[in-house]
């Protein structure tokens, strides 16, 4: 078999775009970085969670980096109410009860348990856990707008 | 609808709520988090520091501040090498651009070459006869 003009076009053609893919992917590039949190029951799934709390509460929470570079991240859990969580924008105004730091590389994620203990008790109460992450240029730690919530109530008698 | 209670609510953490240790931590931090910018490898470091914070909680403040310590002596040992780094980061990124943009040319260039190589090695054994002059015989 003689090799025409044409083939060896098409050839080349196939060649040409295939390196132009492989410059492609080797070409350093930003994608949109994001952190994310969720809250997992204290078997560490997705559902089961409490929602009356007599005794101390048990759950994880999940937390996620895809930054770009390696981050330190702090879950702080705040007490809230029905009307009174955080936004995107802005953290709920409440003092912490409870926070962890955990520092993860780019794509790594942690599952945090957590262990509250409600003194008194209350309907709809929001468990609100804020994601902060420390911004090393700045010196501080910064909130994400990532949160989430599970609202309990809870019964007379807890410890 | 009942009113909540919430200002009389309280949440006791089991855990303490300042992160013990957290300080040196951040230092530590600060380190890996220009370090990993530039694209190195800090994974171990940063699952030594991630054990310093949880030792720091086990209040083993000793042990946590020597992890702390040789994380941040590491570090600053990458940090050194950043220039070298950055340099053979480059360097091989440019050689592997520059192989891929010459791929199309040199196929372009050698395929017909070797295609033609190919052929006549695979017929390295034929024979041309001579079947006589054109239009011998009539």
């Amino acid at each position: 078999m003689v090799l025409d003009d044409e083939v060896l076009a098409v050839l080349t053609a196939i060649v040409t775009v295939a390196s132009a893919i492989g410059i492609a992917s080797l070409i350093p590039r930003n994608p949109e970085p994001f952190v994310a949190i969720g809250l997992l029951s204290e078997r560490g799934v997705i559902g089961g969670y409490p929602r009356l709390l007599g005794e101390p509460v048990r759950l994880r929470v999940f937390v996620a980096n895809h930054l770009g570079e390696v981050a330190m991240l702090k879950v702080v859990a705040k007490l809230g109410a029905r009307g009174r969580l955080p936004t995107s924008e802005a953290p709920l105004d409440a003092p912490p009860v409870w926070e962890r730091a955990v520092i993860l590389g780019h794509g790594q994620n942690a599952t945090i348990p957590v262990q509250l203990v409600v003194e008194r008790e209350g309907l709809n109460v929001a468990l609100v856990f804020e994601l902060w992450a420390y911004d090393a240029s700045r010196g501080a730690w910064v909130y994400t707008g990532r949160w989430c919530h599970l609202y309990v109530n809870v019964t007379r008698g807890a410890p | 609808m009942r009113r909540l209670a919430l200002p009389a609510l309280a949440l006791l953490a089991c855990a303490a709520l300042a992160q013990p240790g957290e300080e040196r931590v951040v230092q530590a931090f600060k380190l890996l988090a220009q370090l990993s910018a530039e694209g190195v490898d800090v994974s171990s470091q940063v699952a030594r520091l991630n054990r310093a914070l949880e030792l720091y909680r086990e209040n083993r403040t000793s042990e946590a501040d020597a992890l702390v310590a040789g994380v941040v002596r590491d570090s600053e040992a990458l940090e050194l090498q950043l220039p070298y780094y950055r340099l053979a980061r480059w360097v091989g990124l440019g050689a592997s651009v520059a192989a891929l943009a010459a791929a199309p040319p040199l196929f372009y260039y050698l395929f017909p070459r070797l295609y033609a190589l190919a052929w006549a090695y695979a017929r390295r054994r034929w024979l041309v006869r001579r079947v006589g002059r054109r239009g011998a015989g009539r």
